[in-house]
C-alpha cells in the first residue's frame, strides 16, 4: 500500500518503521533536515525535507496516489491543513493526529467540511488505554474478534501453573483456548508444548469468551477492584484520564505542582479531587496518602519526571504505578523498576493507524508489543489454496510461514483451537497471529490465487 | 563492523555473478565454441562455488547491517567480483597473466573499456567470452549491486546505504518509496534503451551479436568493442549516428527519463545539470570540428589499427564534424569508443578532450568522470568567493535547478575534486616510476580514472593497455573502481578505524 507520513518525528517514525517492515511503500515528508537525515539512514522509505502543510511539498510526496495519508506532526495545525490539503489532492484516506482537545470536540468541522476521515490524538488513546487497565487490573490488552465470540485478552503473569518446572503441555487447559504469544524481556515467542510460562511474562490467550475467564486464572491471582486512584499531571492525557474514570464509580485525585492549572483543571473536572501538589516529591505524596491509593497513574510530558514518581509511590505504598513513557527505548527499564504497568503514546497512535491499513485486507486487527505481534481476523475464500489441506502440510512447507500462528477458527457457532492435522474450510472465520513481515506471504494462503 | 553478515551477502553476490555468466554461455553453443563454453561454464562453477562457501562461512549473522557495513560490502564486493569475473579469460586462455583478466574485467565492470588485449587476441578470442567482455559492461553500467538490491529482497534500508554508494553523483535520492523499486525502475529504463539501441543497431546491417555487444558498450558508457578498430571498424554513419545517440542518452541522468515516463516533459529541460552538459558538448564538438578543418592528418580506417593502412587526407566540414560529434559524445561521457586516432589530432583537440574526461557525464547516469553537476557546484562556489573578496558581507546560496546546495553537499564535493586531483597526480607519479612516458603515464591515470579507456600516445585510441607493466596494471584497475564508486567507497577500506569495531 502506497502511504504518506508528514512528520518524522516520535510518532511518524515509528509508524514509518511499523509499515516498512509490512513491505508498504512509505513517504515520510519532513522538515527538519537533521530528522530527515536520521529516517532516511534508519528506514526504507523516501524522504521529502519541507513543510508539510505545503501543497507543493505533499504534491512532491506522490500524495495524489497515497492510500493512505497521515498527519503526525507535532503541530495540530499544520497536521489539520496537511490532511486537509492532501484529501483535496485525492488522498483516498487521511488521518490527522490532533493533541489539543477543542479540535477533537468538534469533529464534524473537520470530518464534513475538510474531508478528514481519522483525527486521532495519541494523549486521548493513551488515557483509553490506561483506562481499560484501571478497569481490568492485569489484563494488558482485551480484543473482541468473530462477532464477540472470541476473546484476546493480554495478561501479566503473577502466578503459574508452570513455574514449578511444569511444562504447558502438563498443564489442563481447557481446549477452547490458545496460549498465543509469550512476551519476556522485550522477546516475543510463540509457545509450544515445552514452554515454561514464568511470572512477570505477559501472556495471550485466545479463545472463547468464558473459558478464557476461566484459565486467566491459572495465570492471574484474583484481582481487587481498583477504587482509589491517583493522577499525576494535569497535562493532556491527565485530564482526559480523569474524565474518563470520574464518569465511572472511581475516586480520582489528580495532583498537579501548578496552582492556576489546578484552577481550571477543577472547573473542567466535577467529581475528581484536583490537589496543588508536586508529585514528585515524597513528603508531599505522603502528606497525601499515596499509600491508600490503589494506583498511582504519572502522567506529565516528562519521562524521567513519570519513572521516579511512579517507583517513589510504590516505595511510599501504593498499591500500583503506572507510568507514561514517550521515549519508547526507556519502555522496557521501566519495568525492572517496580513500576506495574507502561503506556506509550506513540505507539498507541501507531497501533491505531496499523488498524486502519489493515481494514481493506482484514476484518480486524490487533497490534501487540509495539507491533512484534499481530492479530488479525479474516474469512477464509472459496479458493484459497489452504483448503483441503493440513495446517501442518502448509506451515511446514516454508520457512516464511514460521511467524505465524492459526489462533482460532470460527466455524459456524463453533470455536475451534486447532492442531496440526485439522484442515480449513472455506468459509471459516480465522483468527491469526502473526509476525508483521510473515503475514503479507501468509495471507496470500487463505485468498483466491 | 558486522564481518558476517557482510561474507554472507558476498557469497550471495558471488553466486548471482556465477548465473549471470550463463547467458554468455548460450553464444558458446550458438558458435560452437566448446574451448569457450568450458571457460565460461569453468568459470561460473567456481564463482557458485566461492558464493556457497562464503554463505556457509556467514550463517547464523546477526542482522545488523548499517552504514559501515553497507559502504563495506559494495567496496568488497566490486573488488571480489572483478577477480570471478576475469576467470572466463583465464580459463579460455585469452591471458596468460591473470592481472590481465583482472584488468580486462574490472574495466568491464567499471565500464571503463581499457583493454589489454592486442589486435592478434580480437582474432583469436572466442566470441562468448567477447559477449562477456561486454555483458560486464552492461552489468557494471547501472550498477551491479543496484541489480542486486533490485532482485534480492532482503536488503531493506542497508539497500538504500548501498545504492547511495554505488550511484554516481553528490545526493542520490530514491525515485520511489522503496529503494528496491527505485532499482527495478532504473534498471527497466535502461532494459528499455538496451532493446531499442539493439534494433536500431541491427536496422543499420550489424549481426544480433555485434549489435547485443555495441549496445552494452555504448549504454554502460563502457567503450569494448568487438573490433580492434572500435567503431571506426564500421566506417558507417549511420552507425555512428545511432551509437553517438545512445551514448548522449547514456550520459544522461536517469532520474529525468523516470520523469520523462511520468509525462514531465519540461523538467529535462529545467535541468541545470542537461543543459549545461548538453552545451558542453555542442560547443566542443564545434571548437574541435573547427579545429580539425584546417589540419591534414592521418586518420587509419577499415578493418585494421596499424598505421600502415592509415590514409591521409584533409577532412571537409562534415567529415570534420563527424569525427569530432563522435569522439566529443564518446570522451565526455566516459564511453571510449573510437572512429578515428584521435592521438593523431591537433593538440588543442587532443587537450580539449583530456579535460573532457576529467568532466564526465551527468549524475545518475553510467558515466564516470568527475560529473557535470559537481563541476558547476565548483564553478558556482568558486564564483561565490570571488565575489566575496571584495564584497565581505555579501551573502550567496549554491543553487542548481532551483534547488538550494547545503553546505554538507558543498564540503563533500569540494573534498571529493580535492581527493580526486590527488588520486590522479599520485598515479601519474606512480606510472612515471615505472618508466611509461610522460603523456602515456598522465592519460592512463586520467582514462582509467574517468572510467573513459584509451587515453593518448602509447595507450591511445588504437593502441592497448598491454604493455603497461603489472604493477601498473593492479594500479590502474585500483584507478578504475576508484572512479567508478566515487573513491570514498573504496577509500574507506584502507582506513584502519573503518574495520575497527565500534
Amino acid at each position: 500500500m502506497n502511504i504518506c507520513i508528514a512528520g518524522g518525528g516520535r510518532v511518524g517514525f515509528h509508524l514509518a518503521r511499523l509499515l516498512t517492515i509490512e513491505n508498504h511503500d512509505v513517504t515520510v515528508i519532513e522538515r527538519d533536515p537533521v530528522r530527515v537525515e536520521q529516517v532516511d539512514f534508519a528506514l526504507d522509505v523516501r524522504t521529502v525535507t519541507g513543510n508539510a502543510s505545503s501543497i507543493l511539498m505533499l504534491k512532491e510526496a506522490g500524495v495524489e496516489d497515497a492510500d493512505i495519508f497521515v498527519a503526525a506532526t507535532g503541530t495540530d495545525e499544520v497536521n489539520l491543513i496537511a490532511a486537509a490539503t492532501a484529501k483535496g489532492l485525492m488522498a483516498k484516506k487521511v488521518v490527522a493526529r490532533v493533541e489539543n482537545p477543542e479540535y477533537l470536540e468538534s469533529t464534524i468541522l473537520f470530518e464534513s467540511v475538510l474531508g478528514i476521515d481519522y483525527l486521532l490524538s495519541p494523549d486521548a488513546l493513551t488515557a483509553l488505554e490506561i483506562g481499560r487497565y484501571v478497569e481490568n487490573p492485569g489484563i494488558v490488552a482485551s480484543e473482541t474478534f468473530g462477532r464477540g465470540v472470541v476473546q484476546l485478552q493480554q495478561l501479566r503473569v503473577t502466578k503459574s501453573p508452570t513455574t514449578g518446572g511444569k511444562r504447558l503441555r502438563d498443564v489442563a487447559m481447557p481446549p477452547g483456548v490458545l496460549l498465543g504469544v509469550i512476551s519476556r524481556k522485550g522477546a516475543t515467542l510463540i509457545p509450544h508444548g515445552d514452554s515454561i510460562v514464568e511470572a512477570g511474562d505477559l501472556i495471550t490467550l485466545i479463545g472463547r469468551r468464558e473459558q478464557v475467564e476461566s484459565v486467566k486464572t491459572l495465570f492471574h491471582g484474583t484481582e481487587p477492584r481498583l477504587d482509589r486512584i491517583a493522577i499525576m499531571g494535569g497535562d493532556r492525557i491527565g485530564l482526559h484520564l480523569a474524565q474518563m474514570l470520574e464518569r465511572g464509580k472511581y475516586t480520582v485525585k489528580l495532583l498537579d505542582w501548578n496552582a492556576e492549572k489546578c484552577n481550571q483543571l477543577a472547573t473542567k473536572l466535577n467529581r475528581a479531587t484536583v490537589v496543588c501538589r508536586n508529585g514528585a516529591s515524597r513528603t508531599e505524596l505522603e502528606d497525601e496518602h499515596i499509600e491508600d491509593a490503589d494506583v498511582f497513574i504519572a502522567t506529565t510530558d516528562d519521562d524521567e519526571v513519570n519513572i521516579m514518581a511512579g517507583v517513589l509511590a510504590k516505595e511510599i505504598g501504593a498499591t500500583r504505578a503506572i507510568a507514561v513513557v514517550h521515549e519508547p527505548d526507556f519502555a522496557s527499564l521501566v519495568g525492572k523498576l517496580g513500576i506495574d504497568h507502561v503506556v506509550t503514546p506513540r505507539a498507541s497512535l501507531a497501533n491505531r493507524v496499523l488498524k486502519l491499513v489493515h481494514q481493506d485486507k482484514v476484518q480486524s486487527i490487533a497490534v501487540l508489543e509495539e507491533g512484534q505481534v499481530e492479530i488479525v481476523e479474516f474469512v477464509v475464500d472459496g479458493e484459497a489454496p489452504i483448503i483441503g489441506k493440513t495446517l501442518k502440510e502448509v506451515f511446514e512447507s516454508r520457512r516464511g510461514y514460521r511467524g505465524a500462528l492459526v489462533g482460532t477458527i470460527v466455524r459456524g457457532e463453533e470455536v475451534i483451537v486447532p492442531r496440526g492435522d485439522d484442515e480449513i474450510q472455506a468459509g471459516d472465520s480465522i483468527i491469526m497471529i502473526a509476525a508483521p513481515e510473515a503475514l503479507d506471504g501468509v495471507l496470500k494462503l487463505f485468498r483466491k490465487r | 563492523m558486522n564481518y558476517r553478515l557482510v561474507t554472507k551477502y558476498l557469497g550471495h553476490f558471488c553466486f548471482a555473478i556465477g548465473l549471470l555468466m550463463l547467458p554468455s554461455a548460450l553464444w558458446a553453443v550458438v558458435y560452437r565454441e566448446w574451448g569457450g563454453l568450458g571457460a565460461l561454464l569453468g568459470s561460473a562453477g567456481v564463482s557458485c562455488v566461492t558464493g556457497y562457501l562464503l554463505t556457509l562461512a556467514g550463517r547464523n549473522a546477526p542482522s545488523e547491517f548499517h552504514q559501515r557495513e553497507g559502504l563495506g560490502l559494495v567496496g568488497l564486493s566490486w573488488i571480489l567480483l572483478a577477480a570471478l569475473g576475469g576467470l572466463p579469460y583465464v580459463f579460455g586462455g585469452v591471458f596468460t597473466n591473470p592481472v590481465d583478466a583482472y584488468f580486462e574485467c574490472m574495466s568491464g565492470f567499471t565500464t571503463t573499456g581499457s583493454s589489454v588485449m592486442t589486435a592478434e587476441c580480437f582474432a583469436t578470442t572466442p566470441k562468448c567470452i567477447m559477449f562477456w567482455r561486454s555483458f560486464t559492461h552492461w552489468l557494471g553500467g547501472m550498477g551491479i549491486v543496484v541489480l542486486f538490491i533490485a532482485v534480492l529482497p532482503y536488503l531493506g534500508a542497508g539497500g538504500k546505504q548501498m545504492f547511495k554508494s554505488e550511484s554516481p553523483g553528490p545526493d542520490p535520492r530514491g525515485l520511489k518509496p522503496r529503494i528496491k523499486d527505485t532499482a527495478s525502475v532504473l534498471y527497466k529504463i535502461y532494459f528499455g534503451f538496451t532493446i531499442a539501441q539493439t534494433v536500431a543497431l541491427m536496422l543499420c546491417g550489424m549481426s544480433l551479436f555485434d549489435a547485443l555487444c555495441h549496445t552494452f558498450g555504448s549504454l554502460a558508457t563502457g567503450g569494448f568493442s568487438t573490433q580492434a578498430a572500435s567503431v571506426g571498424a564500421y566506417d558507417s554513419v549511420a552507425v555512428e549516428t545511432v551509437i553517438a545517440f545512445f551514448m548522449f542518452c547514456a550520459g544522461s541522468n536517469f532520474a529525468l527519463y523516470f520523469s520523462l515516463l511520468g509525462g514531465n516533459w519540461k523538467a529535462i529541460f529545467k535541468d541545470t545539470e542537461w543543459r549545461v552538459y548538453l552545451g558542453i558538448l555542442v560547443g566542443c564538438t564545434l571548437a574541435i570540428t573547427v579545429n580539425l578543418m584546417g589540419f591534414e592528418g592521418t586518420f587509419p580506417v577499415g578493418d585494421s589499427p596499424l598505421p600502415a593502412q592509415a590514409k591521409t587526407f584533409s577532412p571537409s566540414v562534415g567529415e570534420a564534424l563527424r569525427h569530432a560529434s563522435f569522439n566529443v559524445v564518446s570522451v565526455m561521457t566516459t564511453t571510449g569508443f573510437c572512429t578515428v586516432d584521435f592521438n593523431t589530432w591537433p593538440n588543442f583537440s587532443r587537450m580539449l578532450l583530456v579535460v573532457l574526461m576529467f568532466v564526465g557525464g551527468c549524475a545518475g547516469s553510467t558515466g564516470g568522470g568527475i560529473k557535470v553537476v559537481r563541476v558547476v557546484i565548483l564553478l558556482k562556489m568558486a564564483y561565490a568567493r570571488l565575489e566575496q573578496t571584495f564584497r565581505p558581507k555579501m551573502v550567496r546560496v549554491v543553487r542548481v535547478s532551483g534547488h538550494v546546495v547545503d553546505d554538507g553537499v558543498q564540503r563533500t564535493v569540494y573534498s571529493f575534486f580535492v581527493l580526486y586531483l590527488m588520486w590522479f597526480m599520485v598515479g601519474s607519479l606512480f606510472m612515471s616510476l615505472l618508466g611509461l612516458p610522460f603523456q602515456t603515464a598522465v592519460t592512463s591515470v586520467a582514462a582509467t580514472l574517468n572510467n573513459i579507456g584509451p587515453g593518448l600516445s602509447a595507450v591511445g585510441a588504437t593502441e592497448n593497455f598491454a604493455l603497461v607493466p603489472t604493477a601498473g596494471k593492479l594500479f590502474l584497475s585500483l584507478c578504475m573502481v576508484l572512479g567508478r564508486l566515487e573513491l570514498f567507497s573504496i577509500m574507506v577500506l584502507f582506513v584502519p578505524s573503518f574495520w575497527r569495531r565500534a
